[in-house]
């Protein structure tokens, strides 16, 4: 199992608007095309995970995630926003890379955990903030992640 | 539109899988943050809000489907309800607007969301 094969390009957006916590993860919530309704509840369960802790894991990299039923296989998004937005990430610096991870509660192939382990994994490369941040295309992002072979 | 007790049951199954995710192993390996027990227990106690939120009819029937699965609600997904994978009968159809109803599946008793 490799990231590359959960991202597709029109589920990463490398200039995102919001400026608040709040408004990228409805923006970046936005990129799974749900319907309102799916949108407004999985809004609610990405708030209540931030909650019990915020997932930003420090170099400027958040992971917010969560399980529920309003999809039906593992989706995945990614967003980037150079200016950084406040997040409360661990280390108290502004995130500027945004990986969302959702997935049903019951997976057959039960994908969600690795998956958020091998972004963590990712994440922890050296150069990983710096190429993420030179990326200019939704493209370099999948090339990124081949390449790394995560 | 979704029924409004299904929209609790849903909210209550998300929240009891959130909890049982933080608490593996392989979560805790991946290195992503949790603050204090604290905060797990006020997880606990908005899973009780909700489940006091069901009328007694429901709260009834979600408390006995509980006992018997880990999961209360079941996606269905081309007319197969993914909790037992039994077909769910076709006069009960396939489509999103389905779940302005409350329903079970007759087969495992679990609270039914039609996912496609």
């Amino acid at each position: 199992m490799e990231l590359r094969q959960f991202f597709t390009e029109d589920a990463i957006k490398l200039d995102l608007e919001g400026t608040t916590k709040d408004e990228v993860l409805k923006e970046l919530i936005g990129l799974l095309k749900l319907d309102e309704k799916s949108e407004g509840m999985l809004y609610k369960m990405l708030k209540r995970r931030e909650n019990l802790g915020s997932t930003g894991i420090g170099r400027g990299i958040a992971i917010p995630h969560c399980r529920s039923l309003v999809v039906n296989k593992l989706r995945v998004a990614f967003g980037r926003k150079l200016q950084g937005v406040d997040f409360k990430a661990i280390d108290e610096k502004p995130v500027d890379f945004f990986f969302l991870i959702v997935a049903p509660p019951l997976e057959v192939s039960n994908q969600y955990l690795p998956v958020l382990g091998k972004i963590a994994q990712f994440s922890k490369e050296a150069d990983v903030p710096q190429r993420l941040r030179d990326l200019t295309a939704p493209q370099q992002f999948l090339a990124l992640l081949e390449e790394k072979g995560v | 539109m979704l029924h409004p007790e299904l929209e609790i049951l849903l909210e209550i199954q998300d929240l009891q899988t959130l909890r049982r995710d933080i608490s593996t192993e392989e979560y805790a390996a991946a290195g992503i943050p949790i603050d204090s027990t604290e905060r797990i227990e006020r997880l606990a106690e908005r899973i009780a809000e909700r489940e006091a939120q069901l009328t007694p009819r429901t709260r009834t029937a979600y408390q006995r489907v509980s006992r018997r699965h880990e999961r209360v609600v079941a996606p269905v997904l081309h007319g197969v309800c993914y909790g037992c994978f039994v077909h769910v009968p076709t006069s009960k159809g396939h489509d999103k607007e389905r779940n302005t109803e409350l329903r079970t599946c007759e087969s495992c008793g679990r609270f039914i969301y039609y996912t496609d």
